[in-house]
């Protein structure tokens, strides 16, 4: 389009701008009619001028990329300005004393000298430069002001750049006594002067610290090495020689020339920047638009790879520098062999640390050195108890993408198979012995590994079909064939089992959890080391009981739990903890099947040996007292329960304060304690403080909370407190109680038999009755409820003078209450509901019923116990 | 300007050149200070940016037009530059920004390849943003195109996108009404929506 044009179309887009819609469709047809090329082109003007996009231009540019284009700093003509402004600063002629030379590479000399200002030694870097531009003191000064940004404890600090009288520049930095990571490598191979592989290791993890800090300052190191790591005699870990560092949006001094080369290679007068054995392959091949901090991770994966098949990769045979650039470009160095007893997850480590595309290697530094970190310590990815079916999809996931993938997933898993410590000291006898279990552990976990491998490899049908592998497949596969493969490692084996049988447990399948828990219990039976086994089944034990309660299977679970008791005592003694925390476990479930007088001795047992046992841990050692005095509670002997548990409280609370979750629940304990043996007042004294205490530390609406709030309740209605004060506050409670719990839950069911209570003694017994007669319609055939709901109900018309309505809801509640006998297993509840229905009968008149069922009652005790004598007397005393 | 305002942005040192006369040359329509003004500008934005970035750190927003107010007070001795020869300034100034810009996309663009840290397997692509180089660079070109026909528009965008400056100041920048300016950015809003290929509808 001509000038001209341009410009009439400008002035017809002003114009049309000036018109509303109709006149500008017609302006349109007029202009197309003359000239449809230039109307085509302002209609698709005036489009975008109506397009909101368009808009973009208005938003302005973020303010992000104004800083970053700004602050893209130090071309190569700044560096030389600053360089001359650096000439300035020269500093007073003897400050610096020189002392030995400590090193010297190809770029710079290192010296030690004396700084007569500060009056201590330090390390000074120099470079005989010819002139200030030159290309190498530029990459002097970059080096200095890098590492002088950085800071951080494994990075050398420096202190000070400048021109010293005779031009030469240099800067200072921290003296650093030791060797370098090269010299450390040598006597890890020969096992010399404490030096191990572990000790290696944790070196190269303070080395991916020192590089994760350096990477998210923005700051790539590209050359790391052996040589340019250095270890202080105390441990202390550095990264030398930053001068070929690149720091995020500058450039380098050094990689305009490079670029402008014409082979596009990192070389420069023939030497290679960075150093081949370790150069990623986008190093390597030049290309530095694609060096990252991944490029790092690679070097780093070298360094690895060096340490642990003990020749840097690509070495074999001597090669010149640039026949080993060429090999990094063309293929994998020698893969590592895992015969000379290398741990399988190191070698994992190494290969996805050095990946030749950087995608598949670890996206950051950090997480490298995670996984180092994570071996070292043998932590391990807390698979166990956060969620092992997460990580098994994870697992196969990734193993189908990458067999290198496989090992990590497999420590995940198996948690702490792999026992390797970290050995500060340089005790060498120590070491050796650590080291012979290590292999040992390493030689099972490659055999765990093997297994895995068949399990999620071509062997497994789903997986060769390439199909997604339902996770519950998986296990059952796994789950079957851990005895055969792993025969001879029993400790791995037992943690595959522990592992796969939490799986299950979270998966609900019960039954194939405790066939597995049981099947890891036998494999810890063959364990070596018995200390540790012993306590790993006992925690099993534990485990299982649980599931058991959990499905009502009473029996089964206290199996367990005797299980677990005895073999606490035999592995441990009697005052152990574990052996009182199996006695503690027992009891509660003997209360809980309403064994009360088994529940007793138990925890009475427990609660003496606590102190001793559990130490200074109170919580634990409160835990049996309170757990005994529910017991006596249940049997009756309140005067003893309100005793144990008060003291109990009192202990809590002289230890973590009222305002405490533990010291409140025993509190609540001791509240019901004290309502069930009637001593209202005392009750009164503290459950105002307790109930206006709860919501804060125990939850807003927990059940705790709420259940205190009843009690509230209950407690000021026995003291007397105005019935128009009470009332709304149950109804409330029972509001709450509904909206949190749902309608037809325990709890609400129980806020409204309270209501029902509180109802019928203001003598509002219209309402009563409708309530429970609500209650009982609303409730499940077989439950307690279905029985209770008509057993209240015949008080409230016992109270109306409706006795005939009243022996039907007897007759009711008699079939309610045989239904629900017949389904309880707990004594309490037995007994409970068999004292109701005989009392119920009385009242009603059916005086011979009342005896069937106090008679029932009264079987429960053994004969001349003072249990049933207490009982007999109940019995004659009925209907009277 | 008082003496503390002084002390913050240190006189650019370099003696041979004195920004407040190759302004005054550039004014007067002397192209090869006008040349001159613009590489003092680049290079002093970028001082300026750095240096704001170490004042503030962290936290470092840096507004166009901000900066090249900032660069005006720093480079030129006030007193001796009028009106007109501010609104000239901000013009070179709006220049430079825009070199500064478009220098720093193109080396993005060689770095995107290697720009790694957004994940690869997002299905859609993000919206169009002025962070993406290639979109710069693009406007970049487009504008050039449009500079070649309607100078004038270009200009008031290179004014108002790279240099921030509001309608009245781009107006009196360009001794035009500030109605005209408002025109011009409307239809090159709308000629480079279209030049652009629509590319983010």
């Amino acid at each position: 389009m001509s000038e001209d044009r341009q410009s009439q179309l400008f002035s017809l887009f002003a114009e049309a701008c000036e018109l509303d819609q109709q006149a500008r469709t017609e302006f349109m047809a007029g202009l197309h009619d003359s000239d449809p090329g230039m109307a085509r082109e302002l209609q698709a003007l005036l489009a975008a001028d109506a397009d909101g996009s368009s808009y973009a231009l208005e938003e302005g540019l973020p303010e992000t990329l104004l800083s970053d284009a700004l602050g893209a700093v130090k071309g190569k003509a700044e560096l030389e300005a600053e360089l001359e402004q650096l000439s300035g600063w020269t500093l007073p002629d003897g400050r610096f004393e020189l002392r030995d030379e400590i090193g010297h590479g190809a770029m710079g000399l290192v010296r030690l000298v004396w700084d007569a200002a500060l009056q201590r030694e330090v390390a000074r870097k120099t470079i005989r430069s010819r002139g200030t531009g030159s290309t190498r003191t530029l990459r002097f000064v970059s080096e200095a002001r890098v590492t002088g940004r950085l800071e951080h404890p494994g990075i050398v600090p420096v202190h000070d750049l400048g021109v010293d009288a005779s031009g030469e520049v240099f800067f200072t930095m921290q003296r650093v006594q030791g060797r370098n990571l090269q010299e450390i490598y040598a006597l890890t191979w020969q096992e010399q002067e404490g030096w191990g592989r572990t000790r290696a290791l944790g070196v190269l993890l303070r080395v991916c610290e020192a590089m994760a800090y350096a990477h998210a300052q923005g700051v790539v190191h590209r050359d790391l090495k052996p040589a340019n790591i250095m270890v202080g005699a105390f441990g202390e870990v550095y990264v030398m020689d930053w001068g070929l560092a690149r720091v995020e949006g500058e450039q380098h001094p050094l990689d305009s020339e490079a670029e402008g080369s014409s082979t596009g290679r990192m070389t420069m007068a023939g030497a290679v920047i960075g150093t081949p054995s370790f150069m990623s392959p986008e190093q390597a091949s030049g290309d530095l638009e694609q060096v990252d901090e991944r490029s790092d991770v690679y070097a780093l994966g070298a360094m690895l790879y060096e340490l642990l098949a003990e020749e840097s990769p690509y070495a074999e045979g001597a090669e010149s520098p640039e026949s080993i650039v060429g090999r990094v470009v063309a293929r994998e160095p020698k893969s590592l062999n895992l015969e000379s007893g290398i741990a399988p997850e190191l070698v994992s480590i190494c290969s996805k640390a050095m990946a030749r595309q950087r995608e598949d290697r670890y996206p950051t530094m950090q997480a490298l050195a995670d996984d180092l970190r994570a071996f070292l310590e043998e932590r391990v990815v807390q698979a166990h108890r956060t969620g092992a079916i997460v990580e098994l999809q994870k697992w196969v996931r990734r193993n189908r993408l990458a067999a290198a993938g496989l090992f990590i997933a497999f420590v995940a898993l198996v948690g702490g198979a792999i026992t390797i410590a970290v050995i500060e000291n340089a005790n060498a006898e120590r070491e050796r012995e650590l080291l012979a279990d290590a292999r040992q552990q390493e030689a099972a976990a490659v055999a765990a590994a093997g297994f895995m491998e068949n399990l999620f490899g071509s062997q497994n049908p789903y997986v060769s079909r390439g199909e997604d592998a339902q996770v519950i497949d998986l296990l059952n596969a796994g789950a079957d064939r851990i005895a055969t493969d792993l025969a001879e490692y029993a400790d791995a084996r037992a943690r595959l089992q522990t592992t796969l049988a939490g799986s299950y447990m979270w998966m609900g399948q019960f039954e194939r959890a405790i066939g597995l828990f049981e099947a890891a219990v036998a494999s810890l039976d063959d364990v070596e080391d018995r200390e540790a086994a012993e306590e790993d089944a006992i925690d099993l034990l534990f485990s299982m009981a649980k599931i058991h309660t959990r499905s009502r299977q009473l029996e089964r679970a206290e199996e367990c739990l005797v299980q677990a008791l005895q073999r606490a005592i035999e592995f441990s003694g009697e005052q152990s903890s574990l052996t009182v925390s199996a006695m503690n476990n027992l009891g509660n479930l003997r209360f809980m099947q309403g064994r009360l007088d088994e529940a007793e001795p138990v925890l009475r047992m427990a609660m003496e040996l606590a102190p001793e046992a559990h130490g200074d841990n109170l919580h634990e050692i409160v835990a049996s007292s309170i757990n005994l005095g529910q017991v006596l509670q249940a049997k009756g002997q309140s005067d003893e329960a309100v005793l144990i548990i008060r003291s109990a409280c009192d202990d809590l609370r002289a230890k973590y304060g009222p305002r405490n979750p533990t010291t409140m629940r025993a509190s609540m304990v001791l509240l019901e304690a004290l309502y069930a043996d009637q001593r209202f007042d005392e009750a009164a004294e503290f459950v105002d403080q307790l109930t206006s205490d709860a919501p804060a530390v125990l939850g807003e609406s927990s059940w705790e909370t709420l259940r205190i709030r009843q009690f509230q309740i209950l407690v000021r209605w026995k003291i007397a407190d105005p019935l128009d004060e009470i009332l709304p506050m149950q109804r409330e409670l029972l509001r709450v109680q509904g909206e949190t719990f749902g309608e037809d839950s325990a709890a609400a069911f129980q806020a409204e038999t309270n209501l029902g209570q509180i109802l019928r003694e203001a003598g509002m017994l219209a309402e009563a009755q409708e309530l429970y007669e609500g209650l009982e319609s609303r409730s499940v055939v077989g439950s307690e409820q279905a029985f209770l709901a008509p057993w209240y109900l015949i008080n409230v018309l016992l109270e109306s003078g409706e006795e005939e309505a009243a022996r039907v809801a007897a007759q009711r509640a008699r079939e309610a209450g045989e239904a629900f006998l017949a389904r309880t297993q707990s004594q309490v509840h037995v007994a409970g509901t068999l004292q109701r229905l005989a009392e119920a009968h009385a009242d009603v008149g059916l005086a011979d019923d009342a005896k069937a069922f106090a008679d029932r009652l009264l079987a429960l005790f053994p004969e001349g116990s003072a249990q049933r004598a207490a009982r007999e007397e109940w019995r004659d005393g009925l209907g009277r | 300007m008082g003496e503390g305002d002084g002390a913050k942005f240190p006189r650019h040192v370099d003696s041979k050149i004195n920004p407040t006369q190759v302004l005054s040359e550039s004014l007067a329509g002397d192209e090869s200070a006008q040349g001159k003004l613009l590489d003092l500008l680049y290079e002093d934005l970028r001082r300026l940016a750095v240096a704001r970035m170490r004042q503030e750190n962290a936290q470092h927003t840096l507004q166009p037009t901000a900066l090249v107010h900032e660069a005006f007070l720093r480079l030129i001795e006030q007193d001796q530059v009028d009106f007109q020869g501010k609104q000239h300034f901000l013009a070179l100034a709006s220049m430079a920004m825009r070199r500064v810009l478009v220098d720093h996309a193109r080396s993005r663009k060689r770095d995107k390849r290697g720009a790694g840290q957004r994940p690869d397997h997002l299905a859609v692509e993000p919206a169009a943003s002025w962070d993406d180089p290639l979109r710069l660079l693009a406007m970049d070109e487009a504008l050039e195109k449009l500079a070649a026909k309607n100078p004038r528009q270009a200009r008031v965008v290179e004014l108002r996108f790279f240099g921030g400056l509001s309608l009245e100041e781009a107006a009196a920048s360009l001794g035009v009404s500030r109605d005209t300016v408002k025109l011009d950015w409307r239809f090159a809003r709308a000629w480079l929506h279209k030049e652009l290929g629509g590319e983010e509808a």
